[in-house]
């Protein structure tokens, strides 16, 4: 990885302390999730990166009055599993539902995304469309407060200045009168990148739209609104006639391009339908289907994301873990390296494997103190202090089930008495071929097993939908998770 | 020879658990990147990033003194400097000219994999670029830019087949019909990337451990390479992650070969997942147009097509893929008048060479589809129109010689035509579940063959050592055969087992060494159960006949078996016999369409198959679903973007495979059991024909559902949608 310094404060002052010093010379990283593959392709690079996860009072979600307040360090499962958000702020809680996978929402922080600042990112749309604020703060210039609508200056440009920290998200909760919904078209059901995306709010009098927000996600080089179709709502009700001609309308408030997920022309072919159709769904009131009632995050327990750091294990340099239960000192270096490098090279534990380099394969999922995360895309210096389980972990992270006489897995040799019950699921219900996903796929399945100990099917294809197989078309897979859960 | 009926418990059929899956679930299991130690130097290519040019100078001094940079290898380091597996048109490193953005120039050697890749970054290249050709139409004009400029023209080969009178047969027929469809490139994404090491023995013998799919073929290649005797170069597989055929050329095998022979040291190298993807070879694209005729009895009578695909700028397999996709332009069905023209031509894309299916499913996506228009023309059932067409036994293929016996295209599509019906309600009414969402469902045959086709030399060799003295107590298996994940080892242990009358824990399988087995041929083709379970089989009888006949501790035998020989096809009509064994496959899928997005999601899977003899029918399910999925992905989704012989899509966030949520979880294999006649216990090949089938039967669903026909995969939602919106008359 191309970064030298790994700082990693522990507290907001020390934090805007060090930006402020590095200010214009430096990037924060949180979940990382975005900050790696940038790096790794030589996009914004920097010497020094500064890591924010341990300053723990960024760590939040909580109801202000008529508000919901995010912390820095919200991630795209805090918001998914925060009841207040699902109730109050739906739009966003769907846009983080959609991102990625449960291991990049588990790391994912809202801020990051919106400081990233990609027309592509989901989150942006429905903040824009529910007009939330921004705290920016910074030691130099304080506090200040930056509505989000004026946050973006062009593509991936933003009004943050160098040494300021995007410190929390405020998000007006929708009123009584108030409906929101996101819809993202991806090119794949799950880690796929919009090709567009809408979010809305309407404001009712009773079937007559007094008001309509409807902010829309790669049409132009920023987040933008759609103020014909807008325009055109307001004292109408939403009749198949309205939705249909605000979805064309919709259409001439964008400036779409081609790229490889899909040309301008699609775009506002598109566009135009699914504005029509999400406001269908809000005229009849459909607009929480599909949400799930409670979602899988692969995290031990929601809202305990970063392992928080002991005062005594600050890092100053040397990364101190633990590692499947022993402790590891890594050597110099290690700090300017990806965990999974960390993992293969300097703890010599192959078991994780590199496959994409950017989150999208799976293969080197791990547990980092409870969640299971992409570990291609975790500064290994994250791991200091904390817990990390790889696949050659597994078998004694569980509550060491002895193989029964007899199962067709005995006297496959030595080793295969202690397995976890998903390994063993796994070698009977042959859902291993090539095998290169397969640590991967057992540590996101055992993830499951541990926050559902009896997964639905629609459960083990979400909560294994960031981990990629090319040989067996995941339906050994599937059986074998089920297999195990029903044995749990 | 008589194959002996098993006596029961039988082995063969039995879902005996994989012995490689508790190293796998362990983590345990070493993959080529896994093998990576410290005191290793690492390798890093420098490529070409340009489609055509010309290599005027390198200087690697910039390179050479960078911290930690051993040494820089160009072209004056390789001693014969070409390779290929049919044809060696590809150096190891270019040293006049690259073709194609993956070129390789240069090779750093370097203490840590940060200084190589510093290295690679600094040496410096000095081009004159040169006028591309990237498109295989233009490619053929005659003053197109020459891709082998010692070449007279860009065909790399033209396959012609000829057959009965197709004129007459068109003025004859009731209906005629046209058809253009297209194909782009496909991507293998092994998930495990090319990795290896290389190192010198102290007895001079040169070891590549890495991955790939014939152990003696890439052997052969580094040994022409180095200039060595074949014996002084030992190939050694470590866990493969996935091959596909996408491992059948060499991509890094002969770089560690070179690196570690020139430079006297163990070397490592471990391409990134952009690395693999702009580097080793793809899927061809094709573009088929045909003519179709059939009369209002339901007899296809004709045929005329032409199959151009785009080879790229080295042979690989190209000539291989290209008959095949020739041969299957008329689908299992039997024409008696047709004429079919394939070409394969040289551009400055990305080498198109093996991959799952090898050219069956682009020709046969346009031969389907076609049949079941005509069904639609003629007011027929496209299952019917199919049933009155299918290859039966005596057929004539396009190649004017019976199709092999074991024919079972016919019960086939009988059990996938029952299996609709039941479980996709195929030929009914259908509810859709809102306006714009709509379902539909689509059938569709395919056939691919099993094994070398055209004259190419076939033959699979096994040595089986026994040892014992009351009893037989121990069985050795030497078989030069890679497992690329899809499971031979444990197939042709089960084979070897059953043989000879053991428990499956008494044969030990020797399988990855080119210099303990002996060449089983490649894990390609859907081949190795069929060619290597028969040598295996036969190794396992004579040598058990030995052991009986001694009354000795130790006995051995090696067989090297061939089928029944295949020829090359004739230069003007094609005639001979391309093929020793077919797999047929049929398959029904229920899809729904989004009308508002284009976006196309697959409900439900029937996939039939004629597996001759499932030897582990979970291995073998466990194939058919895999290949689904690769099917569905190429239908649909992955689309491999190329402009001006640059990859657009060199990610596995850009080129997008399907998830387990893009997967339906109702699937059916269906596996019939009608023996082949050479087969071990009856067995054929079954890896690939689930891809051949797929594509076409998604566009009928999409037809039902809509109306539209797509003919270009992969299907996306913008070609979906903009089919819908040219069939409603909507303005673009």
């Amino acid at each position: 990885m191309p970064w030298q310094t790994f700082l990693r404060p522990a507290s907001l002052d020390e934090l805007l302390d060090l930006l402020d010093q590095h200010a214009g010379h430096t990037r924060l990283v949180a979940g990382g999730t975005d900050v790696l593959v940038e790096l790794s392709r030589g996009i914004l690079p920097t010497a020094t990166l500064i890591d924010v996860t341990a300053v723990r009072d960024l760590k939040y979600v909580r109801e202000d009055g008529d508000a919901l307040a995010l912390g820095a360090l919200a991630t795209h499962n805090d918001v998914i599993a925060s009841p207040a958000c699902v109730a109050r702020v739906l739009p966003l809680a769907q846009a983080c539902w959609e991102v990625g996978a449960p291991q990049i929402r588990t790391r994912a922080t809202v801020a990051g995304n919106l400081v990233t600042a990609s027309p592509a990112n989901d989150t942006i749309t429905p903040l824009v469309a529910l007009d939330a604020t921004l705290v920016l703060t910074g030691k130099a210039g304080g506090e200040r407060i930056v509505p989000l609508r004026d946050f973006y200056h062009g593509v991936r440009k933003t009004a943050l200045r160098p040494g300021e920290l995007l410190r929390e998200v405020r998000v007006p909760a929708l009123r009584p009168n108030q409906r929101g919904l996101f819809l993202k078209l991806g090119l794949r059901r799950a880690q796929a990148i919009s090709v567009i995306n809408v979010a809305f709010v309407v404001t009712l009098d009773g079937e007559t739209v007094v008001d309509a927000s409807i902010a829309l996600g790669c049409v132009a080089p920023t987040i933008v609104r759609a103020p014909s179709a807008e325009a055109y709502l307001a004292g109408r009700r939403l009749d198949a006639e309205a939705c249909a001609e605000a979805g064309r309308l919709a259409t001439q408030d964008v400036t779409p391009i081609d790229d490889v997920r899909g040309s301008a022309r699609y775009r506002l072919a598109a566009l135009s339908g699914l504005v029509a159709e999400g406001l269908r769904r809000l005229a009849s009131g459909r607009e929480r289907d599909g949400f799930p009632a409670a979602p899988i995050l692969l995290e031990a327990l929601p809202l305990t994301p970063f392992r928080p750091q002991q005062p005594e294990s600050r890092f100053s340099g040397i990364i101190a873990t633990t590692i499947n239960g022993r402790p590891y000192e890594l050597p110099p270096g290690a700090e300017s390296k990806s965990l999974l490098d960390a993992l293969r090279k300097d703890a010599r534990l192959t078991g994780p494997k590199e496959g994409c380099a950017e989150g999208e394969c799976g293969a080197c999922t791990v547990w980092l103190g409870g969640q299971a995360v992409m570990s291609c895309l975790v500064p290994a210096a994250q791991a200091h202090g904390a817990q990390v389980t790889t696949i050659e972990g597994l078998a004694s992270a569980s509550p060491s089930p002895r193989m029964e006489k007899g199962s067709p897995t005995e006297g496959l040799g030595s080793g295969g008495e202690n397995l976890h019950p998903l390994q063993r699921a796994f070698i009977e219900h042959g859902a291993v071929q090539c095998g290169f996903c397969i640590p991967g796929m057992l540590m996101a399945g055992a993830k499951l097993l541990d926050e559902r100990p009896h997964p639905s099917l629609d459960e083990i294809q979400t909560a294994l939908s960031g981990n990629l197989c090319r040989c067996t078309g995941y339906r050994k897979i599937i059986d074998a998770v089920l297999a195990a859960g029903g044995d749990a | 020879m008589t194959i002996p009926v098993p006596t029961p418990p039988s082995l063969i059929g039995t879902s005996v658990p994989r012995p490689d899956a508790l190293a796998k679930v362990t983590g345990e299991a070493a993959y080529p990147a896994d093998l990576i130690r410290p005191g290793m130097l690492h390798l890093c290519v420098v490529f070409a990033g340009r489609p055509h040019a010309r290599i005027l100078r390198i200087n690697s001094e910039a390179a050479l003194a960078h911290p930690g940079v051993v040494a820089v290898l160009t072209a004056a380091d390789v001693p014969y400097n070409a390779y290929g597996l049919v044809e060696p048109d590809q150096p190891a490193l270019c040293g006049d000219l690259v073709r194609f953005t993956g070129d390789k120039v240069a090779l750093v050697a370097a203490e840590t994999k940060e200084a190589a890749e510093a290295g690679a970054a600094l040496v410096a290249v000095e081009y004159d670029d040169l006028p591309a050709v990237t498109d295989p139409r233009a490619a053929l004009a005659t003053d197109a830019p020459l891709v082998h400029a010692e070449r007279e023209s860009n065909v790399l080969l033209h396959v012609p087949l000829r057959k009965g009178d197709p004129d007459a047969a068109f003025a004859a027929a009731d209906v005629v019909l046209d058809g253009e469809f297209h194909t782009t490139w496909q991507e293998h994404a092994f998930l495990q990337p090319e990795a290896g090491v290389a190192w010198v023995e102290p007895d001079g013998r040169l070891v590549v451990r890495t991955a790939g799919q014939w152990l003696h073929e890439d052997r052969r290649q580094i040994a022409e390479m180095l200039q060595l005797p074949p014996e002084q170069v030992v190939v050694q597989y470590a866990a493969i992650g996935g091959a596909f055929g996408g491992r059948e050329d060499l991509s890094i095998q002969h770089l560690l070969a070179l690196a570690a022979w020139k430079l006297r040291r163990p070397v490592a190298l471990q391409w990134s997942r952009e690395e693999s993807m702009i580097a080793h070879h793809k899927r061809h694209p094709m573009t088929i147009r045909c003519t179709w005729g059939a009369t209002r009895e339901g007899r296809i009578t004709a045929v005329r097509a032409e199959v151009l695909a785009d080879g790229g700028a080295y042979a690989s397999t190209s000539v291989e893929v290209l008959k095949c996709a020739t041969l299957f332009a008329t689908g299992c069905y039997e024409i008696p008048n047709l004429s079919v023209d394939g070409y394969v031509v040289y551009t400055n894309n990305l080498p198109a060479g093996a991959f799952r299916g090898f050219g069956a499913p682009q020709a046969q996506f346009a031969a389907e589809s076609m049949v079941t228009r005509l069904a639609h023309a003629l007011g027929m059932d496209p299952a019917e129109l199919r049933r009155r067409n299918i290859y039966r036994e005596g057929s004539l293929e396009p190649t004017q010689n019976p199709v092999p016996a074991g024919v079972s295209a016919l019960p086939v599509l009988e059990r996938c035509l029952d299996e609709a019906r039941a479980r996709l309600g195929y030929g009914q009414p259908r509810a859709h579940p809102a306006p714009h969402l709509r379902r539909g469902v689509g059938l569709a045959c395919g056939i691919k063959n099993v094994g070398y086709s055209f004259g190419f030399p076939e033959q699979s060799t096994a040595t089986v050592e026994l040892f014992g003295t009351a009893e037989l107590e121990h069985a050795r298996v030497r078989i030069g055969a890679a497992d690329v994940g899809q499971g031979a080892h444990l197939a042709l242990r089960q084979i070897a087992a059953e043989a000879l009358g053991i428990p499956l824990e008494r044969v030990e399988m020797v399988t990855d060494d080119s210099a303990e087995a002996p060449n089983a041929g490649s894990a390609s083709a859907s081949r190795m159960t069929l060619m290597g379970g028969r040598a295996v089989h036969d190794a396992a009888l004579a040598a058990r006949a030995k052991w009986s006949a001694a009354e000795e501790y130790a006995a051995e035998a090696t067989i090297q078996f061939r089928p029944t020989p295949t020829t090359a096809l004739d230069p003007v009509t094609g005639a001979g016999r391309p093929n020793y064994c077919y797999g047929y496959a049929a398959q029904a899928v229920e899809v729904e369409v989004n009308t508002l997005t284009g976006q196309v999601q697959v409900l439900k899977i029937v996939s039939v198959h004629d597996v001759g003899r499932a030897i582990n029918r979970q291995q073998v399910e466990g194939q058919i679903e895999g290949c689904l999925a690769q099917a569905l992905g190429y239908a649909l989704l992955e689309d491999f973007q190329v402009r001006d012989g640059r990859v657009l899509t060199p990610y596995l966030s850009t080129y997008l495979l399907p998830t387990i949520l893009d997967m339906p979880p109702e699937v059916y294999p269906i596996i019939l059991e009608l023996a082949d006649p050479e087969g071990p216990y009856g067995a054929r090949g079954v890896a690939e024909m689930a891809l051949v089938p797929f594509a076409p039967a998604v566009a009928a669903a999409i037809h039902d559902a809509t109306g539209v026909w797509l003919s270009q995969q992969p299907m996306t939602p913008e070609r979906v949608l903009f089919a819908l919106q040219s069939q409603r008359g909507d303005s673009p």
